[in-house]
């Protein structure tokens, strides 16, 4: 068996004759222009263009930009067989029929599916609300899991200690935008990152310790961010994007049986020869070496794509209201009072405007002009920005988040679960159905 | 009642600790205000509560970030879920006794409105 690691959740499973590819991202500039791999692949020679397209098998765990990316998968056959996890909605299937695959096949979490020659893989699919889903590969004897960025219930890992992994990739960085995007003071911000930042790696050291392992691989993360603005993300006093030496350095501290390896994008595992390092020099520089280096040789590219961003169009006003107050209205009486927020949105630019979501109204509207003076969580957005998802060309209203290029506040500090639910994906029989069970 | 007796000076103040008696698991949080303990397995997906921090009077579940009030172990993230509380004693000299039943974990009322 032999695994190459392409960044970020993709790798190429190569074993019993077949080619599995998981999570293919190979370009740059996810959620926005935001997101760059740790270690910008195209330094190493690896693009959609330059990857092998004889795959057997695409495995894509769920619709986060960096692990199904369209611009990526174009390149590859529409019939190619593409594995999922079957989730509760067809919204993630729908969503790769849209980009024009054709072969797609579900997967029960936790059934494995034989494929032929040997070759075994089980999905597993995220304990939360989030579509997310894990891969075991196995094959000749070895296996490799990928945990992609999927968060597995306890259980379910500790029963993943029998499959006697070789190899498992695991996430361990933060990936989103808390605390660092909400208003707040340094001083508490400060403390929610160094507090966010352990929890992370105990998280990831506990995952490795439960599944046991011979080696563990950070992966999934940190992402990098090179635009001007949003550079100070990757501080590791201001923000959750956690550098993998840390996590090697944290399974060695726990004195587990794992040898845990940090592997750069391009480096192979091999069951006969071990680990090879294919990666290019500048990918084993220190983290804030290799940061400042990126950050200088892309900046005309970022600057060039930000002055490319489509503007607004004049009916945003219309369609933000209209947009939101079908998707609140489509709740239940039992999910609006469950969420009970008041959402704020302040949009800035040409066709910028303030709307309030207001969950705790007894019937419509529910949204109305301006921001309600006692709003309990705010989002600042340009209009360009949020357009696309208010006018229905992107589906994901969680990628505007991720692009890390909106401001919130919340009153009071404390997460709102269904709230962030109903940012996710506001399906009401899916919201429904979880909070009967939770 | 079946129980486990705790030296006081080895809980340190808002660290939570995991004991172990046979298979049961149970985490042990000691605050200003006094000493708590709860069945260590968060609601949602069984994690160790005992790997979590305390901040705020609040214990985060590092599996999936879900947080319990300390003193009571009430979900904050999803209020119908309650930790299984285990009985506290505090005993002379500086001994704490966590002490439980054996019935089924109970869940505490759902808050659904």
């Amino acid at each position: 068996m032999k695994v190459t690691y392409y960044g970020q959740a993709c790798t190429m499973i190569e074993a019993a004759g077949r080619r599995l590819l998981t999570d293919p991202w190979l370009t740059e500039g996810a959620y926005g222009g935001t997101w760059f791999h740790t270690h910008v692949l195209a330094e190493a020679g690896v693009t959609p263009e330059t990857i092998r397209k004889d795959v057997d098998y695409i495995f894509l765990s769920h619709e986060h930009q960096d692990h199904l990316d369209p611009a990526t998968l174009q390149h590859f056959p529409k019939d190619v067989p593409v594995l999922i996890c079957r989730f509760p909605t067809r919204k993630f299937r729908h969503h790769l029929e849209e980009i024009g695959l054709t072969n797609i096949q579900e997967l029960a979490s936790g059934e494995p599916r034989n494929l032929g020659d040997g070759l075994e893989v089980t999905i597993f699919g995220s304990a939360e609300y989030t579509n997310d889903a894990a891969i075991l590969v196995t094959a000749e004897g070895h296996s490799v899991f990928n945990e992609t960025d999927c968060k597995l219930g306890y259980r379910e890992l500790e029963l993943l200690r029998d499959r006697n992994i070789d190899i498992g990739f695991f996430m361990f960085s933060g990936a989103n935008w808390y605390p660092m995007l909400y208003e707040n003071s340094a001083e508490a911000k400060l403390e929610q990152v160094r507090r966010r930042r352990r929890l992370l790696l105990k998280g990831f050291v506990e995952r490795v310790r439960l599944t046991r392992p011979r080696i563990a691989v950070p992966s999934a993360g940190p992402c990098t961010i090179l635009d001007p603005d949003l550079r100070w993300l990757n501080s590791k006093e201001l923000g959750i994007f956690i550098d993998p030496e840390d996590a090697v350095a944290a399974i060695r501290a726990a004195g587990l049986p794992t040898d845990g390896v940090n592997m750069a994008a391009t480096d192979v595992w091999d069951s006969s020869r071990g680990i090879e390092r294919h990666a290019p020099p500048a990918f084993r520089l220190p983290r804030d070496q290799y940061l400042e280096e990126a950050a200088g040789r892309w900046a005309d590219v970022i600057r060039a794509r930000k002055a490319a961003e489509p503007p607004a169009q004049a009916d945003l006003p219309t369609l933000l209201p209209r947009h939101f107050e079908r998707l609140v209205a489509a709740q239940t009486p039992a999910i609006r009072a469950r969420i009970g927020a008041k959402v704020g949105f302040h949009v800035t630019g040409p066709h910028g405007g303030s709307w309030t979501l207001d969950f705790t109204r007894p019937s419509a509207p529910f949204v109305e002009e301006g921001l309600a003076s006692d709003w309990t969580y705010r989002i600042e957005a340009e209009d360009k920005l949020i357009y696309p998802f208010v006018s229905g060309a992107e589906p994901f209203l969680e990628d505007l988040f991720l692009s890390m290029r909106v401001n919130l506040a919340r009153r009071p500090d404390v997460y709102n679960e269904p709230l962030y639910h109903f940012l996710y994906e506001p399906d009401p029989g899916k919201l429904h159905d979880w909070y009967a069970a939770h | 009642m079946p129980h486990i007796d705790l030296a006081l000076d080895g809980l340190p103040e808002d660290q939570p600790i995991r004991v172990e008696a046979g298979d049961l698991g149970i985490v042990v949080v000691r605050t200003a205000l006094g000493v708590v303990a709860y069945e260590d397995s968060c609601p949602h997906a069984q994690w160790r509560l005992s790997l979590g921090e305390v901040f705020n009077g609040r214990l985060e579940c590092p599996g999936h970030g879900w947080e319990f009030e300390v003193a009571t172990g009430q979900c904050v993230t999803v209020p119908a879920h309650c930790l299984r509380a285990m009985k506290v004693e505090m005993l002379e000299p500086g001994t704490v006794r966590v002490a439980w039943d054996e019935r089924p974990v109970q869940m505490a009322a759902s808050s659904e409105q």
